[in-house]
Protein backbone atom coordinates (compact mmCIF):
# COMPACT_ATOMS: atom_id res chain seq x y z
CA UNK A 1 0.00 0.00 0.00
CA UNK A 2 3.33 1.83 0.72
CA UNK A 3 3.70 1.78 -2.96
CA UNK A 4 0.47 3.00 -4.04
CA UNK A 5 0.58 6.22 -2.54
CA UNK A 6 3.36 7.81 -4.86
CA UNK A 7 1.71 7.16 -8.04
CA UNK A 8 -2.26 7.14 -8.25
CA UNK A 9 -3.78 3.74 -9.34
CA UNK A 10 -5.42 4.41 -12.12
CA UNK A 11 -4.37 1.03 -13.76
CA UNK A 12 -6.00 -0.96 -11.73
CA UNK A 13 -9.16 -2.12 -13.75
CA UNK A 14 -9.55 -3.43 -16.89
CA UNK A 15 -10.37 -0.47 -18.86
CA UNK A 16 -9.18 0.44 -22.12
CA UNK A 17 -6.19 2.41 -22.45
CA UNK A 18 -7.88 5.11 -24.87
CA UNK A 19 -10.20 5.59 -22.14
CA UNK A 20 -8.11 5.65 -19.78
CA UNK A 21 -5.80 8.52 -21.51
CA UNK A 22 -9.01 10.30 -22.76
CA UNK A 23 -11.14 10.58 -20.06
CA UNK A 24 -9.32 12.75 -17.85
CA UNK A 25 -8.83 15.92 -20.26
CA UNK A 26 -12.48 15.55 -21.24
CA UNK A 27 -13.60 15.52 -17.79
CA UNK A 28 -11.52 18.59 -16.85
CA UNK A 29 -12.73 20.35 -20.40
CA UNK A 30 -16.38 19.70 -18.72
CA UNK A 31 -15.92 20.97 -15.21
CA UNK A 32 -14.77 24.00 -16.69
CA UNK A 33 -17.72 24.33 -19.23
CA UNK A 34 -19.72 23.71 -16.19
CA UNK A 35 -18.34 26.19 -14.73
CA UNK A 36 -18.44 29.18 -17.40
CA UNK A 37 -22.44 27.76 -17.78
CA UNK A 38 -23.14 28.33 -14.06
CA UNK A 39 -21.27 31.52 -13.89
CA UNK A 40 -22.70 32.91 -16.99
CA UNK A 41 -26.58 31.50 -16.23
CA UNK A 42 -28.26 34.85 -15.75
CA UNK A 43 -27.22 36.19 -19.40
CA UNK A 44 -26.51 32.94 -21.74
CA UNK A 45 -29.18 29.52 -21.77
CA UNK A 46 -28.16 27.31 -18.95
CA UNK A 47 -27.59 27.62 -14.87
CA UNK A 48 -27.13 26.20 -12.14
CA UNK A 49 -29.17 22.80 -12.44
CA UNK A 50 -27.28 22.82 -16.11
CA UNK A 51 -23.76 23.42 -14.91
CA UNK A 52 -23.88 21.87 -11.68
CA UNK A 53 -25.34 18.56 -14.10
CA UNK A 54 -22.15 18.94 -16.47
CA UNK A 55 -19.81 18.72 -13.68
CA UNK A 56 -21.48 15.96 -12.22
CA UNK A 57 -21.21 14.44 -15.61
CA UNK A 58 -17.62 14.83 -15.73
CA UNK A 59 -16.91 13.52 -11.76
CA UNK A 60 -19.34 10.04 -12.53
CA UNK A 61 -17.30 9.71 -16.21
CA UNK A 62 -14.27 9.54 -13.96
CA UNK A 63 -15.46 7.15 -11.52
CA UNK A 64 -16.68 4.96 -14.11
CA UNK A 65 -14.13 4.58 -16.11
CA UNK A 66 -11.07 4.79 -12.89
CA UNK A 67 -13.04 3.54 -10.48
CA UNK A 68 -13.89 5.20 -6.89
CA UNK A 69 -10.24 4.44 -5.67
CA UNK A 70 -8.49 5.19 -8.54
CA UNK A 71 -10.52 8.68 -9.44
CA UNK A 72 -8.25 11.86 -9.71
CA UNK A 73 -10.97 13.68 -8.15
CA UNK A 74 -11.97 11.99 -5.27
CA UNK A 75 -14.91 12.89 -3.28
CA UNK A 76 -14.97 12.19 0.29
CA UNK A 77 -18.31 12.01 2.30
CA UNK A 78 -16.99 15.07 4.46
CA UNK A 79 -16.48 17.42 0.83
CA UNK A 80 -20.11 15.94 -0.22
CA UNK A 81 -21.92 16.98 3.22
CA UNK A 82 -20.12 20.26 3.15
CA UNK A 83 -20.83 21.09 -0.24
CA UNK A 84 -24.27 20.10 -0.03
CA UNK A 85 -25.10 22.08 3.34
CA UNK A 86 -23.29 25.44 2.25
CA UNK A 87 -25.89 25.45 -1.38
CA UNK A 88 -28.58 24.73 0.89
CA UNK A 89 -27.39 27.65 3.57
CA UNK A 90 -26.55 30.10 0.72
CA UNK A 91 -29.77 29.99 -0.34
CA UNK A 92 -32.06 30.04 2.63
CA UNK A 93 -29.68 32.57 3.97
CA UNK A 94 -29.93 35.16 0.52
CA UNK A 95 -34.25 34.36 0.96
CA UNK A 96 -34.05 35.34 4.04
CA UNK A 97 -32.43 38.46 3.65
CA UNK A 98 -35.04 39.32 1.39
CA UNK A 99 -37.55 38.54 4.23
CA UNK A 100 -35.48 40.57 6.90
CA UNK A 101 -35.19 43.92 4.67
CA UNK A 102 -38.62 44.10 2.77
CA UNK A 103 -41.11 41.33 4.22
CA UNK A 104 -41.44 39.02 0.94
CA UNK A 105 -38.97 35.75 0.88
CA UNK A 106 -36.33 35.56 -2.00
CA UNK A 107 -37.31 39.29 -2.72
CA UNK A 108 -34.44 40.33 -5.14
CA UNK A 109 -32.34 42.55 -2.88
CA UNK A 110 -29.56 43.10 -5.23
CA UNK A 111 -31.65 44.01 -8.00
CA UNK A 112 -34.28 46.18 -6.09
CA UNK A 113 -36.99 45.80 -9.26
CA UNK A 114 -39.47 47.42 -6.83
CA UNK A 115 -36.92 50.08 -4.74
CA UNK A 116 -37.75 48.86 -1.05
CA UNK A 117 -34.32 48.40 -0.60
CA UNK A 118 -31.72 51.45 0.25
CA UNK A 119 -29.12 51.40 -2.15
CA UNK A 120 -26.46 51.12 0.75
CA UNK A 121 -27.90 47.12 1.19
CA UNK A 122 -28.34 47.47 -2.86
CA UNK A 123 -24.22 47.62 -3.36
CA UNK A 124 -23.52 44.78 -0.93
CA UNK A 125 -25.84 42.44 -2.91
CA UNK A 126 -25.37 43.52 -6.57
CA UNK A 127 -23.54 41.39 -8.31
CA UNK A 128 -20.80 43.02 -10.15
CA UNK A 129 -21.82 42.97 -13.62
CA UNK A 130 -23.09 44.91 -16.77
CA UNK A 131 -26.77 43.60 -16.03
CA UNK A 132 -26.71 44.25 -11.99
CA UNK A 133 -28.73 41.14 -11.67
CA UNK A 134 -28.81 40.78 -7.88
CA UNK A 135 -29.00 37.74 -6.09
CA UNK A 136 -29.43 35.58 -9.15
CA UNK A 137 -26.02 34.69 -10.16
CA UNK A 138 -24.99 33.79 -6.24
CA UNK A 139 -28.56 31.57 -6.05
CA UNK A 140 -26.94 29.99 -9.45
CA UNK A 141 -23.79 29.33 -7.79
CA UNK A 142 -26.19 27.72 -4.24
CA UNK A 143 -28.19 25.73 -6.66
CA UNK A 144 -24.65 24.17 -9.14
CA UNK A 145 -23.41 23.10 -5.93
CA UNK A 146 -26.03 21.19 -4.83
CA UNK A 147 -26.80 19.52 -7.98
CA UNK A 148 -23.02 18.83 -8.16
CA UNK A 149 -22.63 17.02 -5.08
CA UNK A 150 -25.71 15.18 -5.11
CA UNK A 151 -25.77 13.78 -8.39
CA UNK A 152 -22.72 12.73 -8.04
CA UNK A 153 -23.39 11.54 -4.30
CA UNK A 154 -25.86 8.78 -6.29
CA UNK A 155 -22.82 7.32 -8.34
CA UNK A 156 -20.13 7.11 -6.25
CA UNK A 157 -22.66 5.67 -3.25
CA UNK A 158 -23.58 3.32 -5.44
CA UNK A 159 -20.04 2.20 -7.04
CA UNK A 160 -19.31 1.71 -3.16
CA UNK A 161 -21.83 -0.94 -2.49
CA UNK A 162 -20.99 -2.70 -5.44
CA UNK A 163 -17.30 -2.58 -4.08
CA UNK A 164 -18.82 -3.48 -0.44
CA UNK A 165 -21.20 -6.59 -1.75
CA UNK A 166 -17.67 -7.43 -3.61
CA UNK A 167 -15.86 -8.11 -1.05
CA UNK A 168 -18.69 -9.81 1.46
CA UNK B 1 -45.75 0.04 23.36
CA UNK B 2 -48.50 1.05 26.22
CA UNK B 3 -51.91 2.55 25.94
CA UNK B 4 -51.13 5.29 27.96
CA UNK B 5 -48.27 6.53 25.02
CA UNK B 6 -50.42 5.83 22.17
CA UNK B 7 -53.22 7.93 23.95
CA UNK B 8 -51.09 10.61 23.96
CA UNK B 9 -49.61 9.93 20.43
CA UNK B 10 -53.48 10.18 19.54
CA UNK B 11 -53.81 12.89 20.83
CA UNK B 12 -51.16 15.13 19.42
CA UNK B 13 -51.77 13.34 16.13
CA UNK B 14 -55.53 15.04 16.70
CA UNK B 15 -54.33 18.61 17.50
CA UNK B 16 -51.72 18.61 14.83
CA UNK B 17 -54.01 17.34 12.11
CA UNK B 18 -56.66 20.00 13.73
CA UNK B 19 -53.87 23.47 13.39
CA UNK B 20 -52.57 21.97 9.98
CA UNK B 21 -56.65 21.76 8.57
CA UNK B 22 -57.50 25.06 9.76
CA UNK B 23 -54.01 26.89 8.39
CA UNK B 24 -54.80 25.44 5.08
CA UNK B 25 -58.59 26.29 5.08
CA UNK B 26 -57.87 29.80 6.32
CA UNK B 27 -55.28 30.02 3.74
CA UNK B 28 -57.36 29.13 0.82
CA UNK B 29 -60.16 31.29 2.46
CA UNK B 30 -57.83 34.66 1.79
CA UNK B 31 -56.41 33.20 -1.15
CA UNK B 32 -58.34 35.78 -3.30
CA UNK B 33 -56.68 38.52 -1.66
CA UNK B 34 -53.32 37.50 -2.55
CA UNK B 35 -53.38 37.34 -6.16
CA UNK B 36 -52.72 40.60 -8.03
CA UNK B 37 -53.67 39.79 -11.60
CA UNK B 38 -51.56 41.26 -14.14
CA UNK B 39 -48.29 40.99 -12.30
CA UNK B 40 -46.75 39.00 -13.95
CA UNK B 41 -47.26 40.88 -17.17
CA UNK B 42 -45.77 43.64 -15.56
CA UNK B 43 -42.32 41.35 -14.44
CA UNK B 44 -41.91 40.09 -17.65
CA UNK B 45 -41.77 43.00 -18.97
CA UNK B 46 -39.24 44.83 -16.44
CA UNK B 47 -37.30 41.93 -15.18
CA UNK B 48 -35.23 41.31 -18.76
CA UNK B 49 -33.65 44.22 -18.26
CA UNK B 50 -32.11 42.44 -15.29
CA UNK B 51 -31.40 39.18 -16.37
CA UNK B 52 -31.60 38.96 -19.75
CA UNK B 53 -32.23 34.81 -19.65
CA UNK B 54 -35.89 34.48 -19.41
CA UNK B 55 -35.91 31.20 -17.80
CA UNK B 56 -33.06 31.92 -15.37
CA UNK B 57 -35.33 34.97 -14.27
CA UNK B 58 -38.42 32.49 -13.77
CA UNK B 59 -36.64 30.12 -12.10
CA UNK B 60 -34.18 32.19 -9.41
CA UNK B 61 -36.31 35.46 -9.27
CA UNK B 62 -40.11 35.06 -9.54
CA UNK B 63 -40.32 31.23 -9.20
CA UNK B 64 -37.33 31.36 -6.56
CA UNK B 65 -39.01 29.71 -3.79
CA UNK B 66 -40.28 26.74 -6.23
CA UNK B 67 -36.65 26.39 -6.85
CA UNK B 68 -35.70 25.82 -3.00
CA UNK B 69 -38.44 22.91 -2.81
CA UNK B 70 -36.93 21.59 -6.17
CA UNK B 71 -33.64 21.82 -4.96
CA UNK B 72 -34.54 20.00 -1.79
CA UNK B 73 -36.23 17.12 -3.51
CA UNK B 74 -32.61 16.32 -5.10
CA UNK B 75 -31.29 16.42 -1.16
CA UNK B 76 -34.58 14.01 -0.43
CA UNK B 77 -33.84 12.14 -3.18
CA UNK B 78 -30.07 11.08 -2.41
CA UNK B 79 -30.81 10.87 1.57
CA UNK B 80 -33.60 7.85 0.52
CA UNK B 81 -31.27 6.13 -1.36
CA UNK B 82 -28.65 6.27 0.74
CA UNK B 83 -30.86 5.18 3.78
CA UNK B 84 -32.19 2.41 1.57
CA UNK B 85 -29.83 0.69 -0.42
CA UNK B 86 -26.63 1.86 2.12
CA UNK B 87 -27.59 0.99 5.79
CA UNK B 88 -30.27 -1.50 5.08
CA UNK B 89 -28.32 -3.82 3.03
CA UNK B 90 -24.91 -3.22 3.44
CA UNK B 91 -23.90 -2.03 7.04
CA UNK B 92 -26.28 -3.91 9.07
CA UNK B 93 -24.18 -7.26 9.67
CA UNK B 94 -26.79 -8.88 11.08
CA UNK B 95 -29.06 -8.44 8.16
CA UNK B 96 -26.16 -9.15 5.49
CA UNK B 97 -25.24 -12.46 7.52
CA UNK B 98 -29.20 -13.30 7.40
CA UNK B 99 -29.20 -13.06 3.72
CA UNK B 100 -25.76 -14.71 3.38
CA UNK B 101 -27.03 -17.88 5.87
CA UNK B 102 -30.23 -17.92 3.93
CA UNK B 103 -30.37 -17.19 0.42
CA UNK B 104 -26.82 -18.85 -0.39
CA UNK B 105 -27.45 -20.03 -4.33
CA UNK B 106 -28.49 -16.54 -5.65
CA UNK B 107 -26.03 -15.15 -8.10
CA UNK B 108 -23.23 -13.70 -6.42
CA UNK B 109 -21.35 -12.21 -9.11
CA UNK B 110 -23.96 -9.65 -9.89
Amino acid sequence: MVEGKKSPNWNKNDSSPILKIMTLPIAIIMIALGIMTILGGHITPGGGFQGGAMIAGAIIFCVIIYGVDGSPFKISHKFISTLESVGALAYVLLGLAGLALTGSFLYNVGGNLYGLVPPAIVAIFSYPDVTHSGIVPYLNIAVGLKVFVGLSAVVIAFSQFKKLAEEE
Amino acid sequence: MSDYTTSIRSLIMALATIIFASALFDALYGFKHLIQPGINLVYNAIGTQLVPNMVTLVVFDWRGFDTLGESLILVTAVLVVLLVFGKGKILDKNINEEIDSGIDDEGDDE
